[in-house]
């Protein structure tokens, strides 16, 4: 074999793949992504899955300043003396349907409608009673 | 601005030489120049990046201490002109992005990342992301060379319990 050749064939082999870059990395990368995108990557793998589950994921977003703005709903199904309000973060992606936050449902909502706007949309929030 | 010269070894035997200014982006050969670990007559090696590798990371330093250099210059710029140079450069990294095989960007993520040049690393990742984000779970697999692991049971599972509600 001449020079020139060994020069061509890396020396410790495996081709880089996704899967094989630190565990930091793939969670800076998976950090990018929108959180209305994890279920579907949840679906790629079980490292995935566990992935993006992992509180990991969280910290690096926070770590590497990831922010995302979500508009929140707050609906409150009628029921006879029972406060049953739910939290709900409307996807921007057509597709997806609203997904409820958890650990949202005990905050109250506003008992009376509050007015905001956001750029050029104007928002009325609360005042169910 | 110094205009100190270093020489870097890849980890194939090719030399490189480059502004000191310039490799001052990685923190690694930052520290080696602090503490004094530079001999000027030697090259210092990297094990760990090969010399295809370290051509675009050189590449890029270079282009981001010429932009350095620019900002300190022109400190009174005015916001268009700010925008303007933002733009450039934002283009100029699309461009060296796009220029790249998905197998490259994993290489040179692995190189800045041992080279601690964090810019370098929040730009490989982001394209990473961009990559992937709308895509379904197959293009992904097939993007990565990831083998699907679930059975269709557990598929099924996982698609229930992420189901969105209230439609």
């Amino acid at each position: 074999m001449t020079t020139e050749e060994m020069k061509k064939i890396p020396l410790d082999s495996p081709p880089t793949t996704f899967s094989s870059l630190p565990y930091d990395i793939i969670l800076n990368c998976l950090a990018r992504v929108s959180i209305f995108h994890r279920p579907t990557l949840s679906l790629v793998s079980k490292k995935f899955r566990s992935l993006i589950a992992s509180p990991d994921l969280e910290a690096t977003r926070s770590c590497i300043g990831i922010t995302e703005e979500y508009l929140c709903v707050c609906l409150e199904p009628y029921t006879y003396n029972f406060f049953n309000p739910r939290w709900l973060v409307v996807s921007p992606i057509p597709q997806q349907k609203s997904k409820p936050i958890a650990s949202f449902s005990t905050y109250q909502h506003c008992q009376y409608s509050a007015i905001f706007s956001s750029g050029s949309d104007i928002y009325i929030v609360g005042g169910f009673s | 601005m110094s205009s100190n010269m270093i020489m870097l070894k890849s980890s194939d035997g090719a030399s490189f030489e480059i502004e000191e200014a310039a490799a001052r982006k990685s923190k690694i050969i930052a520290n080696m120049i602090e503490v004094e670990c530079v001999d000027e007559d030697k090259a210092i090696p990297l094990q760990n990046v090969t010399g295809n590798i370290l051509a675009l990371v050189i590449e890029y330093c270079n282009k981001h201490i010429v932009d350095d250099d620019d900002d300190v210059a022109t400190e009174e710029a005015s916001e268009e002109e700010e925008e303007a140079k933002k733009k450039k450069v934002d283009d100029w990294e699309a461009e060296f992005m796009n220029s790249m095989s998905l197998e490259t960007m994993f290489e040179l993520l692995l190189a800045a990342n041992y080279l601690n040049i964090k810019s370098l690393i929040d730009l490989v990742c982001q394209t990473i992301a961009n990559n992937i984000k709308d895509k379904t779970p197959e293009e992904v697999r097939k993007i990565f060379s990831i083998e699907n692991d679930f059975t269709p049971e557990e598929e099924e599972e996982i698609r229930k319990e992420n189901a969105w509600a209230f439609g």
